[in-house]
């Protein structure tokens, strides 16, 4: 019977695992623990995933055979705190009172992303033009900004020169009237955008 | 040359883990372990185990917090006999995740994935570090791996990464090599 620690190979012949088998990667991952722990800058390890071969098999050319996983393409855990619960989603209504309207939109948004737009903004004075904001349609008027798997990036365009908006020199941030909100009514995924906000067509 | 100076004297180290790491752990310097794990030690156990017989019948955590208190003083174990995907309390259950949050590390040991999806969401939603490792079964290798908030992706994705992308690998096909740990 073919169970813990083994397997069975297109011939039938049954592989286990062995305790060394099983000590040389309990001593790899202390290894890779306690340079998580210390927490050393460059890290000794490269890479953050490894697949570690001990025989002659599946994916390993040989025993020892260590194959690092490249993971730097993919998205970062942004060091933003997801939790659920009430008093984590804030509105933002203080930040962006072009959000409250008459028809009432209200965004659920994390302390984190409240704390990085506050200080975008601080440091963006009245410069600040505007961007685009992805969230989850909620119901009727809230929305739901989430963290995984999107990622609130302040990016370097966020804070534009006045003149490519030809916005007066002296414009608030966010003027009320500058902005106007387009609702896409696609409940459910949050994989839509389900609103957006761009500067609003003067006439 | 005492490593136990120089590495971090007071991080905890959590989750489940296995036997020789820890000892490793405790003679580098970690003082602060907190182990869970529901299982009793048995005799089938030992081919892949610290323990021996002397340890038979024994829950393995206490087993084992016995044993790393020999390795020095001053270390602090603390066990939990739950088990984290079983038909526990609920109550009980959240005590020991936010327990695990407030660790400086998260071990995931076990190759369980619904352990993993647990832990990976403490780690996730406390920040913390996880590091898991799995034995393919049959022992042709093994997966180490760990997640760090802020350089690394979350570990549900650097998962589906391994299973799915890199290797070209479909999961029925990783599954097929994963071995069903069941603690031993």
């Amino acid at each position: 019977m073919v169970q813990n620690y083994a397997a069975e190979d297109m011939n039938g012949n049954v592989m286990s695992a062995t305790d060394a088998d099983v000590s040389i990667l309990a001593y790899h991952s202390t290894r890779l623990a306690i340079d998580t722990l210390l927490g050393s800058e460059p890290s000794s390890f490269p890479y953050s995933m490894y697949l570690i071969g001990l025989e002659r098999s599946w994916v390993f050319e040989a025993p020892f055979h260590t194959i690092p996983i490249e993971t730097d393409h993919l998205p970062v855990a942004g060091g933003v705190l997801i939790q659920y619960g009430l008093k984590c989603w804030l509105t933002v209504w203080r930040l962006f009172p072009v959000f409250w309207r008459r028809d009432g939109v209200k965004i659920l948004l994390p302390d984190r992303i409240e704390q990085r737009l506050t200080i975008a903004l601080e440091n963006a004075k009245n410069q600040e033009v505007g961007g685009i904001l992805m969230g989850e349609h909620v119901t009727d008027g809230i929305y739901r900004v989430r963290i995984s798997p999107f990622n609130v990036t302040v990016a370097p365009g966020f804070v534009r020169a006045r003149d490519t908006r030809n916005l007066e020199p002296t414009a608030p941030i966010l003027p009320k009237n500058w902005l106007q909100l387009h609702p896409i009514q696609l409940p459910g995924r949050m994989a839509f955008a389900s609103f957006f906000f761009s500067p609003a067509e003067r006439a | 040359m005492c490593t136990r100076c120089q590495a971090s004297p007071s991080y905890r180290w959590s989750g489940i883990c296995w036997r020789q790491n820890r000892f490793s752990l405790a003679r580098t310097g970690v003082v602060e372990f907190c182990l869970v794990d529901e299982n009793i030690f048995l005799p089938e156990n030992i081919c892949r185990h610290v323990l021996d017989w002397r340890n038979v019948g024994e829950h393995k955590v206490d087993a084992l917090a016995e044993m790393l208190s020999f390795v020095a003083a001053d270390i602090e174990v603390e066990v939990c006999h739950l088990n984290l995907t079983g038909q526990e309390s609920t109550a009980s259950l959240s005590g020991v995740l936010d327990r695990l949050g407030r660790c400086n590390l998260v071990v995931d040991a076990t190759a369980v994935p619904q352990v993993f999806n647990l832990l990976a969401a403490v780690a996730t939603t406390y920040e913390r570090p996880l590091v898991w490792v799995e034995v393919y079964a049959g022992g042709i290798g093994g997966l180490v791996a760990r997640s760090r908030p802020g350089l690394d992706p979350d570990p549900f994705t650097m998962r589906q990464h391994i299973t799915t992308s890199r290797l070209g690998l479909q999961p029925r096909t990783c599954l097929w090599f994963r071995t069903t740990l069941q603690r031993t």
